[in-house]
């Protein structure tokens, strides 16, 4: 924060910018810092020499001054309620406490000040009513937008499952002549032919290691590659690294610089790599390496 | 790679403000660009916009005018220096070198015309209070919030809800609920909102019957 504030020393300043321009992962940070100080600017949360002295940055940069009227209206959207922006200097009303605006005990007449009074209170509990109602009401449809999500989530994988199966079975069905109308049953992934030169594995996240959950890969004497097709959660990261361990967490084989298709990502691992035994596989995404997804599996002879 | 071919394309029709000849970025010498990212091209043209952004963040913070026109300077030096056959060893260090001596010119530019800041910061208070039910930003946030996919949604959403205690509790069941770090879900929002804010920047460019 004290960067974009201006009273970083010369020396502090230019070490900063060094490493945000060599490493991916300082300069997201630094995003994110950028991001989170607009936002508190917009919400009145800084003091006003802070504010002054971003509002010179600002004016110099339409992209900044773009910025700060997004995250305006984002703060007034998602979080209306303390919504404070630059003051503007208004003139200000004679000083009234609310029991006197509301009762009107210093000015006029009683009995309708009164009568309003008493409207008021009436409008004051039936406001607080409404409040509550629409904050339950609130609560619930965070909870259903979080099941749909959810459910939508599981669908697409199922889909994407099926789709995967139904392509290994038309390949190893044309490698052997067999019928590709062969229907594959959902949810399951076949044990690749022992003989075939290059085996398929589909995997998707949240698999158990233990070995009891671990889908199984029977490999032959004529397997040269296991191709692996993760299904991807999330898909927002511009490259992944994948790596396959053993029980030992001992790596055994690692590719990076890899982009999915769809919600998929596709790894061919040499099989001489793979003796028989349990393995993991971890996904990460780049440029900041965050662990994304880890699955498991099996291989058998 | 879109962003790095119109840039091409901008300079080479660019005629210099100063009257003097002035280098302008050939189609090879972006290539040479490029490759010197990566000899990958999706990846040159992603670490370019990468590129590209730290150098419009710097000269930005560093309270210089026109932080894009600065930034493709740089690019354009360095694209140069390239073409030229000099070897550089480590390229993101040297654009920031770069950068600097960029940075260093453009002060010396501004003390001779200095920019009416009082006038800028009075344009940008009066933007910032202007009614909310006026600024067509509300309709294009709408908009984009509804084109992400659920999850998205449901994170930005709850991520911007809460306020000061409410909001870091809220924070830390939305990281339970996504099995990831408080860390990891503010890299995640962060994320989400750039999108987000890219989709309300077209959104507002769009014609008004569009949105």
């Amino acid at each position: 924060m004290r960067y974009f504030l201006g009273t970083l020393s010369d020396e502090e300043k230019a070490r900063l910018e060094e490493s945000y321009f060599v490493d991916d992962a300082e300069f997201e940070e630094f995003e994110i810092e950028e991001e989170e100080l607009i936002d508190r600017y917009v919400r009145g949360e800084l003091s006003k020499e802070e504010s002054d002295q971003l509002e010179k940055t600002f004016a110099r940069s339409p992209r900044l001054i773009q910025r700060v009227q997004i995250a305006r209206v984002l703060a007034n959207r998602l979080a209306p309620e303390k919504v404070v922006t630059v003051e503007t200097p208004q003139p200000r009303p004679a000083r009234v406490s609310w029991w006197q605006s509301l009762f009107g005990v210093s000015t006029g007449s009683r009995a309708p000040a009164m009568a309003l009074g008493f409207s008021a209170l009436l409008l004051l509990l039936g406001g607080a009513t409404l409040l509550a109602a629409y904050l339950s009401l609130r609560e619930q449809s965070r909870q259903l937008t979080a099941q749909q999500a959810e459910l939508e989530h599981r669908q697409r994988l199922l889909d994407q499952q099926a789709a995967d199966l139904k392509a290994q079975t038309d390949e190893l069905a044309r490698r052997f002549q067999l019928p590709s109308e062969t229907p594959a049953p959902p949810q399951v992934t076949p044990t690749p032919q022992a003989s075939a030169p290059v085996v398929f594995l589909t995997l998707s996240a949240g698999v158990t290691r233990s070995g009891d959950g671990s889908q199984s890969l029977r490999l032959g004497p004529e397997t040269s590659e296991v191709q692996l097709t993760l299904n991807l959660r999330d898909t927002s990261y511009p490259s992944y690294r994948v790596t396959v361990n053993n029980a030992d967490r001992g790596e055994v084989f690692s590719r990076d610089g890899l982009h999915p298709q769809a919600t998929r990502l596709k790894v061919r691992v040499p099989a001489k790599h793979l003796p028989p035994g349990d393995y993991y596989v971890s996904v990460y995404g780049g440029p900041a390496n965050e662990s994304v997804a880890d699955y498991a599996f099996r291989v058998t002879k | 790679m879109s962003s790095a071919n119109s840039h091409t394309n901008e300079v080479v029709s660019d005629t210099s403000a100063r009257g003097k000849t002035k280098w302008v970025l050939t189609q090879g010498a972006l290539e040479k660009l490029l490759n010197s990212f990566s000899p990958k091209r999706d990846e040159a043209a992603e670490q370019y916009e990468w590129m590209r952004r730290r150098l419009v963040r710097f000269f930005e913070w560093r309270g210089v005018d026109a932080a894009d026109e600065h930034a493709d300077e740089t690019m354009n030096r360095v694209a140069r220096r390239i073409d030229e056959g000099q070897t550089i060893d480590n390229l993101k260090s040297y654009f920031y070198g770069v950068a600097r001596m960029v940075y260093l010119e453009a002060l010396r530019d501004r003390e001779h015309a200095p920019m009416a800041l009082d006038e800028a910061i009075h344009d940008l208070r009066e933007v910032i209070t202007q009614e909310m039910e006026l600024d067509p930003r509300v309709v294009c946030l709408d908009r984009c919030l509804e084109s992400l996919p659920p999850q998205n949604r449901y994170l930005i959403v709850n991520f911007y809800e809460e306020e000061k205690r409410a909001k870091i509790e809220l924070r830390q069941e939305l990281a339970d609920k996504f099995h990831i770090s408080i860390n990891a879900l503010r890299i995640r929002a962060h994320r989400i909102r750039v999108n987000l804010e890219e989709c309300i920047t077209t959104c507002l460019q769009a014609p008004a019957g569009a949105k």
